[in-house]
């Protein structure tokens, strides 16, 4: 209900906003009902967005509120991009003066073109100017070029869907075929023989379980840390087992004590299956053979592990697991059945016997004591935990865990 | 112990110094003691029985159906060993709760942008006082009947009491309160002390949560009767030992704790469920490999 009467309202402002202002373009793309903008100001902004939509097809919309009709701005931004556009591609952005937050709410097939960065590059822009009719220049300046950059690198019919760089402008990367071995000792430290075995054993679990186990030792990460250099050398080498590229990539750059170290990076369906715990199971696993230099039981031990993950079947915890919920509810349900038995419980209320429409309330206050507001941030796609995803440098969504001895 | 004579046998009779109502152990005459319910000592209402014998053994039977984890045995052996109707002596207390209380209570409102998640946390300090009023709580004014039996099988309708007569006692037990009403009254305000602050506090209203911070409860206008409480009472003797069951003579409400093996059913609830999650286990593994 509240949803419908905020929707109303919505329509009714837009109703209004659009019957007041007379210029060349037909669509109102920046919302002022606290009369931020004069009215020349106003048409001059609609007129720049107007432009950029008829450039790029995507409608840059903006409400500067001062209330958000009790609705979080979130809600807001979702509500109103309802209400404002009917455009297929679209992106509102909502700035709250009175709670000073900004929100967002996007749709389209050019949504990963405004990633965090672009998103924040043009919130800066729109901070940056005293006045909101300058920011609101500099936040749609960002916005065509962003726009323009990602028509610059449309991508080829038949090739991958786009992916976006974290960066202020946008790139394309093409799919790349793997053209190297699934074992690539750069390093120089795995015995021959060892190695051809090692590479037989990932190219049966890729062909049995259709992804990707990869084997990589190298004693120069160009200057990049573990997970960066372990991400670019999966996704410009081709790693990874069909359309989505599914697989798990070590990397093991050796040395003195102190300076070895593992990064295990996952991608696709990778991570799923080879998930945080696995990852640094694999890690304690391995460590102490790599310490004594015994790469062909180490390397051995990954693929062990990553065989018994990718085997069809349940891993054995989850017997303890399910053996243990199945014994605590046993007890539930038991419990209950027994507690039946037992029917002599003392009464501690009066309830019962109360005087009907005995109840005189004579005194009643409810004073406002004090409000504070907890702020915590959501958890984002770019956390370095291990547990979460993160992006590479190819845009592409990575899992990883490391580990420096 | 007090001794009468039967005014039908003439034989001598031995007694509790409570028992109002017997019956005669030689010829099954009932006796009533009049100097039990007479003078001071006279009851303000009686509610009769409504509930026969019959209709006591047959709860009895009920209440043990379906009940799981009772010991075979005593479902096969246990023998009713006793089965009584008593008139149960009670205290019943009226008055006006006076409340004056003070509760902290927090209203939140959530709401994130792209970055955080937002809680605003508003705090009142609420007062409240007033009165409500409390009608026949009762209380067990008998030492021989364990409090919890008796408050297990309330309400009572008193709506259906009469004036106390001798009359109602016939074919009954009978005792007199061996509590008096003083020692009785502490029980009667815990119970209408929780419920009046529960009233006051469901007063407080449209917040997400409230603390009662203070709360302090006076009586007024306080007043007492004596009355007794139809109630059946039956004996279950297994391996040597009694266990007491109750029924409200008025209403039905059967009560008594069964004996229960709870070794045997945490073994079985334990050791079952556990089966049946590995059960599912080697299930899920069956059908993955499929």
């Amino acid at each position: 209900m509240t949803k419908k009467i905020f929707a109303i309202l919505v329509a009714v402002m837009v109703c209004l906003s659009m019957a007041v202002s007379v210029s060349a373009y037909t669509q109102q793309y920046v919302y002022d009902p606290d009369y931020h903008l004069s009215d020349s100001e106003l048409d001059e902004l609609n007129n720049y967005a107007a432009s950029i939509e008829n450039k790029s097809g995507y409608a840059v919309i903006f409400c500067i509120i001062s209330d958000n009709y009790g609705e979080t701005n979130a809600a807001y931004a979702r509500e109103a991009y309802d209400a404002y556009t009917d455009a297929d591609n679209a992106i509102i952005y909502v700035h709250n003066t009175k709670e000073k937050v900004y929100d967002y709410y996007i749709e389209g097939d050019k949504k990963n073109i405004f990633n965090d960065n672009i998103l924040n590059a043009m919130k800066n822009a729109y901070d940056s100017n005293e006045s909101y009719y300058g920011g609101l220049m500099s936040f749609y300046a960002t916005a065509e070029t962003a726009l323009e950059n990602a028509a610059y690198a449309q991508p080829h019919e038949g090739d991958k869907e786009p992916v976006t760089q974290s960066n202020s402008y946008v790139t394309i990367i093409e799919k790349v075929e793997r053209t190297l071995p699934l074992v690539t000792d750069d390093a120089d430290i795995i015995p021959d023989d060892v190695e051809t075995e090692l590479l037989a054993r990932c190219e049966k679990i890729a062909e049995e379980y259709e992804m990707e186990v990869a084997i990589h030792t190298t004693y120069d990460f160009g200057g990049l840390i573990a997970e960066a250099y372990a991400d670019d050398y999966y996704d410009f080498n081709g790693y990874g087992y069909g359309e989505n590229d599914d697989g798990m990539l070590v990397v093991y750059k050796p040395g003195e004590e102190g300076e070895r170290e593992i990064y295990i990076t996952t991608h696709g369906n990778g991570s799923g299956v080879f998930f945080e715990g696995i990852r640094e199971g694999i890690i304690t696993d391995m460590k102490d053979y790599l310490i004594a230099e015994d790469y062909e039981k180490a390397f051995n031990t990954y693929l062990d592990r990553a065989e018994e993950q990718l085997k069809p079947g349940t891993p054995v915890i989850w017997l303890f697991v399910l053996a243990l919920v199945g014994a605590v509810v046993g007890l539930l349900i038991t419990g209950s059945m027994t507690s039946k038995n037992k029917s002599v419980v003392a009464q501690n209320h009066a309830k019962v016997y109360t005087r009907q429409g005995s109840m005189v309330v004579t005194g009643a206050q409810d004073v406002y004591a004090y409000s504070f507001v907890d702020t915590k941030p959501k958890q984002t796609s770019d956390s370095s935990d291990d547990d979460s995803t993160h992006t590479s440098s190819s845009g592409r969504t990575h899992s990883g865990s490391g580990a420096k001895f | 112990m007090s001794v009468y004579a039967c005014k039908s046998c003439g034989g001598e009779i031995v007694a509790d110094a409570t028992t109002g109502a017997t019956s005669c152990p030689y010829c099954g005459n009932q006796v009533v003691m009049q100097g039990q319910f007479s003078g001071a000592l006279k009851p303000d209402l009686v509610i009769p029985f409504k509930l026969d014998k019959k209709a006591a053994k047959e709860a009895l039977k009920k209440h043990f159906k379906g009940k799981k984890f009772v010991p075979k045995a005593f479902l096969a052996e246990n023998k009713l060993d006793e089965i009584k109707g008593v008139y149960v002596p009670h205290w019943l207390f009226s008055c006006d709760a006076v409340v004056n209380a003070t509760y902290q209570a927090e209203k939140y409102r959530h709401w994130s942008d792209s970055k955080n998640n937002y809680t605003e946390t508003t705090a009142f300090n609420i007062y409240r006082s007033g009165s409500i009023g409390f009608d026949n709580v009762p209380v067990d004014g008998s030492t021989k009947m364990p409090d919890d039996l008796m408050e297990s099988i309330e309400p009572f309708n008193i709506n259906e009491a009469v004036p106390f007569n001798t009359a109602y006692l016939a074919g009954y037990l009978a005792d007199k309160y061996d509590v008096d009403v003083n020692q009785s009254m502490g029980r009667a305000n815990e119970r209408i002390q929780a419920s009046a602050l529960d009233a006051f506090e469901d007063t407080v209203e449209g917040y997400n949560a409230v603390t009662p911070m203070q709360a302090a409860m006076q009586v007024a206008n306080g007043s007492y009767k004596y009355a007794l409480y139809p109630v059946w009472i039956l004996n279950v003797k297994w391996k040597g030992q009694n266990h007491t069951f109750a029924m409200n003579g008025q209403t039905g409400k059967f009560v008594g704790n069964i004996p229960t093996e709870e070794k045997k059913a945490k073994l079985i609830g334990g050791l079952g469920g556990a089966a049946v999650g590995a059960l599912i286990y080697i299930i899920i593994n069956i059908i993955s490999s499929l």
